[in-house]
């Protein structure tokens, strides 16, 4: 089967009046590309002043195009039209081609739940599909912890991992032996850590809940040289606050590991470490990544 | 996670019915993120309110991973609804298909809120009368 695509380029602030057109002429539902601007690593998308949107719809029959066409005339919306014709596609499927398996470090493999994968001796194994946390293993962030992790994980270690997202750093802990608590400030994240924690049989080893370190930690008291390994791939701005509740929750000689640090706020987050009695042993970089590691003076 | 964004899609899809059909499979498809599991989330959160045209949002991530907030129904849907029509006038500036008062105006203007953008109530209102006229709907006096 084939698919007309019909594209309006349209003023960002008429894109969802031209959706409704279209799908009242079409009947057909449509999607928007919405301009964006993101001010900075740690900001949300914001629109983008004078962006045009890109709305869609796509239809089985000519003359629904024509109609398409002839209602975005009529409203005058200022759309610049294209039309082109797509085959369909398995669109359930397709998008699995852009995951593979993986390999960090020495011995963690990361493997998509739809690929085959024979375990050699001595792999770390971790089921993970990607999903609606962030978290994929595909960023060089994610990488830079995983492997941190492996360096400094041993078994029966007690690990935190705060902000878990799609909890892959804290499967990754509990796959190497560690108990692990798992904190993150959006419920849904928590779900999925704790879901994609059973889908690998470390569904006791892994304690996901809603919060973070310092004010926001779920459990009573804040802990006090409690933990073996503490990471947090989070934001600079994030840990740099998070500082001093990090460190205090290390165990003496314990190691801290903090990524979605980009490079130009690296000095922020060591001197927020330092400035909480932290020593800096290891500094990663990955494009415009760093991985620091420090441990507790 | 310093989240470094690939894209922002809004899809204009009824409420709990998402599938890999277009415009969700080649909107998400060409982001490489999982389809059915946006669908399932959508469809979830939408159950109970069949029926309705509810935007999703979707922020999509640089490593794929996507998040997604629920927008409230577009401005023109509920115009429609109010002025009890099925469709705007596709020749607005020559044919008026309705009218409405600005109580309704107001309402929708309320349930929009947070989608609009506005700096207060009026603001609001203004931008709801906007679509009202280019869609053939007169706002009553």
């Amino acid at each position: 089967m084939r698919y007309i695509e019909l594209t309006a380029a349209v003023p960002a602030t008429r894109a969802e009046f031209t959706a409704d057109l279209l799908r009242a002429a079409t009947g057909a539902d449509a999607s928007i590309d919405v301009p964006f601007t993101q001010p900075d690593l740690e900001s949300d998308a914001v629109p983008r002043p004078g962006g045009r949107a890109l709305v869609r719809v796509y239809l089985r029959v000519a003359g629904d195009a024509d109609a398409a066409r002839a209602a975005l005339l009529d409203a005058d919306v200022g759309a610049d039209v294209s039309v082109r014709d797509v085959a369909e596609e398995d669109w359930a499927e397709a998008w699995k081609e852009h995951f593979h398996i993986e390999r960090f470090g020495e011995r963690i493999v990361i493997v998509p739940s739809w690929r085959a994968y024979e375990p050699a001796p001595g792999d770390v194994v971790v089921g993970l599909d990607p999903g609606m946390a962030f978290g994929t293993g595909q960023h060089e962030t994610t990488r830079m912890c995983i492997e941190a992790l492996e360096r400094a994980v041993q078994p029966g270690m007690r690990v935190l991992d705060v902000g878990s997202g799609s909890g892959i750093l804290s499967l990754v802990a509990a796959k190497l032996g560690a108990r692990v608590t798992a904190l993150d400030t959006d419920p849904d994240c928590v779900r999925i850590t704790t879901d994609n924690a059973r889908r690998n049989g470390v569904g006791r080893a892994v304690d996901a809940r809603e919060g973070s370190a310092g004010a926001a930690w779920p459990f009573g008291e804040p802990p006090l040289g409690t933990f073996d390994v503490i990471v947090a791939n989070i934001v600079a701005r994030v840990i740099a606050g998070l500082a001093p509740s990090l460190v205090e929750a290390l165990a003496p000689g314990g190691r801290l590991i903090v990524s979605g640090v980009i490079g130009e706020r690296e000095r922020e987050v060591r001197d927020a470490l330092t400035g909480a009695d932290a020593r800096i042993d290891a500094v990663r970089r990955m494009g415009e990544w760093r991985c620091i590691e420090a441990v507790r003076s | 996670m310093a989240k470094k964004i690939r894209a922002v899609l809004t899809l204009q899809i009824q409420a709990g019915k998402a599938n890999p059909a277009p415009p969700v499979g080649p909107a998400l498809g060409q982001h490489g993120i999982n389809i059915m599991g946006f669908c399932k989330e959508y469809n979830e959160k939408t159950a109970n309110q069949a029926g309705m045209i509810i935007p999703a949002e979707i922020t999509v991530f640089e490593d794929r991973s996507f998040a997604f907030i629920l927008k409230t129904p577009p401005a023109s849907d509920l115009l429609k609804r109010a002025a009890g029509i099925e469709k705007g006038s596709r020749a607005q500036k020559r044919e008026k298909v309705a009218t409405i008062s600005r109580d309704e105006v107001r309402k929708i203007a309320e349930m929009k809120m947070k989608d609009l953008n506005a700096n207060d109530i009026e603001m609001a209102m203004r931008m709801v009368e906007g679509t009202a006229r280019s869609m053939g709907i007169d706002v009553a006096s």
